[in-house]
């Protein structure tokens, strides 16, 4: 994929505004203001904005990780991220979910449980169902890698590769001191090879990476190939659960912004952020005025979204029993 | 005139609504090449074809989910459990994601999710079970239990037609045994999910029962009725919607009530339709609410234990003679 200049800053924008909108709902959720079980992790810009940029509005997404990023690709503004943890009255949920990841399938988007593998056997339904019906669709799932133990996860994927069901599978791993669950999986190619499925590795930190081999497992799916497995592993990421954990690695202006301070080569490489920048910096493509520039912007929107998400009223509690069936006409 | 048995109606109903209906498909164990562990999808495969009759691996919980997923984009799924014991197995993609789409966001599921339930053939306790209440305490799932071939057609239909998941629970028991003449379900409308029927009227007792209970309470009726007493049976058909309206009015018109069940006592439907009665019209009452159901035990295998475990007869003219001295 040939990507210009504008092209890649929006790329790169995405990441910043991900980022700093996830800092500013951990900021949320340690005052207590926002309940919900967050979950996010930094480090998983890469593989958000990435996972989500390929995919055409035609295709279809879900995700159980904390992939911000994704679901502002496909449409979704900041403000109804934080509406919908706030739990506002026009929050796309109207307060009834909560959770980060909503559906809206309009947009391609499919809400799941918030678990770890309960959609891939509904995104496999997606798929398939998109190949019977003969319509140019692929259903593209994230989940984390303590998935990859549950049974939700092999029975989709079993029926996917006996179906031959577009389906794209990204799993991010990560590193251990952020992994959900704790407990480590291992060998994922040996298990995507029993099923005769595909599997492709990516560096999880480098979102061009994340973007070309996405881009393979769509045109296989679309080739009619069948599933592919993407396995992303992380090579840093913080996690946020609640409030005895630590805030999401903050997004350091000062230091970013100091050019006499020296930065580890593999603090960058692990970094999606600084990585995409040093990129962009090295192929001309980015100047400090402009990356300023990209994260004033961002801010803006997250401040916006922010404002506005606060200023929304709770849902009217006449509606708590509606919209539990279709009305009967 | 031919007659139909209930298996044969729930065959028609799913035939009919696949022909009307190119988005409605089928997915179980053994529906395709075997024709269905019943032959209840006996040719099927070959009318429709393997991209709408689908057999799946034995993975309950996998094959819902694909159901769920191919209802998001446009399908029309049927999901046939081979024995409904196994959508225990299914437990957490209904009631997470079928049940709570349409309400968290919007996304309605219009999945039938069917299978042989109940007990009475020997089959033990893993091939006998009904597991309406599982579901009933689950919001946003529609609960059918049809009793006659006409409604086992009928609501089969009305079910495929639904916008949201529905559990369609068939009685094995009834499969072969329970017959009518096919012209009961010819020029049928489609009966709507969630009105209950009252089988036989009767000025002294009321009998709210469902699925292969209610000839179990018709032949009690029976037997009552040539001792002066006379038993109204109410056929609920759905669980969920529940029909108050009817037992209501029945109530208030005869003034004793017994709730018969084949499924478990504690937690069972009999215990929330009491409570109904009790609230709505406890000054209607001229005796106390009884329940004749199975006793809180897995369904067990041997003979002379099912038989003890399932509700007969000789329980409900025991029940309906204690409730008539009053």
């Amino acid at each position: 994929m040939s990507l210009g200049k504008r092209q890649l800053h929006e790329l790169l924008f995405y990441m910043i505004l991900t980022r700093k909108l996830e800092e500013s709902l951990a900021r949320l959720h340690r005052e207590k203001r926002l309940t919900s079980p967050l979950g996010l992790h930094s480090g998983l810009e890469a593989v958000s904005v990435g996972a989500a940029f390929v995919p055409t509005p035609r295709d279809l997404l879900a995700s159980s990780l904390p992939t911000t990023g994704a679901f502002l690709l496909r449409g979704v503004k900041p403000v109804e991220i934080v509406l919908e943890l706030l739990g506002k009255g026009a929050a796309p949920s109207g307060g009834r979910s909560g959770i980060r990841d909503f559906g809206d399938l309009g947009r391609g988007i499919v809400a799941t449980t918030g678990h770890a593998a309960t959609h891939v056997s509904v995104m496999t339904g997606m798929a398939f169902s998109a190949r019977v019906q003969r319509q140019d669709r692929v259903a593209v799932a994230l989940v984390s890698e303590e998935a990859v133990a549950t049974g939700d996860f092999h029975e989709g994927l079993n029926f996917a590769c006996v179906r031959k069901a577009p389906l794209v599978v990204v799993v991010v791993r990560f590193p251990s001191a952020a992994r959900p669950g704790g407990a480590e999986v291992s060998q994922l190619y040996e298990r995507a090879r029993g099923y005769g499925l595909t599997a492709l590795p990516v560096d999880g930190s480098d979102l061009l990476q994340v973007i070309q081999v996405v881009e393979t497992a769509l045109e296989r799916a679309k080739a009619g190939e069948g599933p592919t497995l993407v396995e992303a592993p992380l090579r840093s990421s913080t996690r946020y659960i609640g409030s005895d954990d630590a805030m999401p690695a903050p997004f350091d202006e000062a230091a970013r912004l100091d050019p006499t301070r020296s930065e580890n080569e593999t603090d960058v490489d692990a970094n999606p952020i600084r990585r995409f920048e040093r990129f962009l910096s090295n192929q001309d493509c980015l100047s400090e005025v402009e990356r300023a520039a990209l994260s004033a912007r961002a801010d803006d929107v997250v401040s916006d979204a922010l404002r506005a998400a606060d200023a929304a009223i709770s849902p009217d509690a006449r509606g708590l029993e509606e919209r539990l069936f279709e009305p009967v006409s | 005139m031919t007659e139909i048995t209930y298996l044969e109606a729930i065959r028609q109903a799913m035939w009919e609504e696949m022909e009307r209906d190119p988005r409605v498909i089928l997915l179980g164990e053994d529906v395709g090449l075997y024709g269905g562990a019943f032959k209840v999808t006996a040719g099927f495969l070959e009318k429709f074809g393997k991209d709408r009759v689908i057999d799946t691996p034995i993975s309950e919980e996998g094959y819902t989910g694909v159901a769920i997923g191919a209802a998001f984009n446009g399908l029309r799924p049927i999901v046939e459990f081979q024995f409904i014991d196994f959508i225990a197995n299914a437990f957490n993609m209904i009631t997470n994601f079928a049940a709570k789409s349409r309400y968290r966001w919007g996304a309605g599921v219009p999945i039938v999710m069917r299978g042989p339930a109940g007990g009475g053939v020997r089959a033990g306790p893993f091939h006998s079970q009904n597991p309406e209440m599982h579901f009933v305490h689950t919001p946003g799932i529609k609960v059918v239990t049809p009793a006659t071939v006409a409604d086992a057609h009928g609501l089969l239909k009305a079910a495929v037609r639904d916008e949201d998941p529905v559990l369609y629970l068939e009685h094995k028991k009834l499969y072969r045994h329970v017959k009518a003449s096919s012209s009961e379900l010819e020029s049928r409308e489609t009966p709507p999910i969630g009105k209950a029927i009252v089988r036989r009227r009767g000025e002294h007792i009321v009998v709210v029962t469902y699925s292969a209970m209610l000839y179990v309470a018709l032949e009690a009726a029976e037997i009552l009725a040539k001792e002066g007493i006379e038993l109204e049976v109410i056929d609920l058909r759905s669980l969920v919607p529940l029909d108050r309206e009817c037992i209501l009015e029945a109530v208030r018109r005869v003034n004793k009530v017994m709730i018969l069940h084949e499924d478990t006592r504690t937690g069972g439907i009999a215990g929330e339709i009491s409570a109904i009665i009790s609230d709505e019209a406890f000054d209607d009452l001229d005796g106390p609410i009884l329940r004749v159901t199975a006793p809180d035990t897995p369904v067990p295998y041997a003979a002379a234990l099912e038989d003890a475990f399932i509700p007969r007869a000789e329980d409900i003219v025991r029940a309906a003679r204690r409730l008539a001295r009053y």
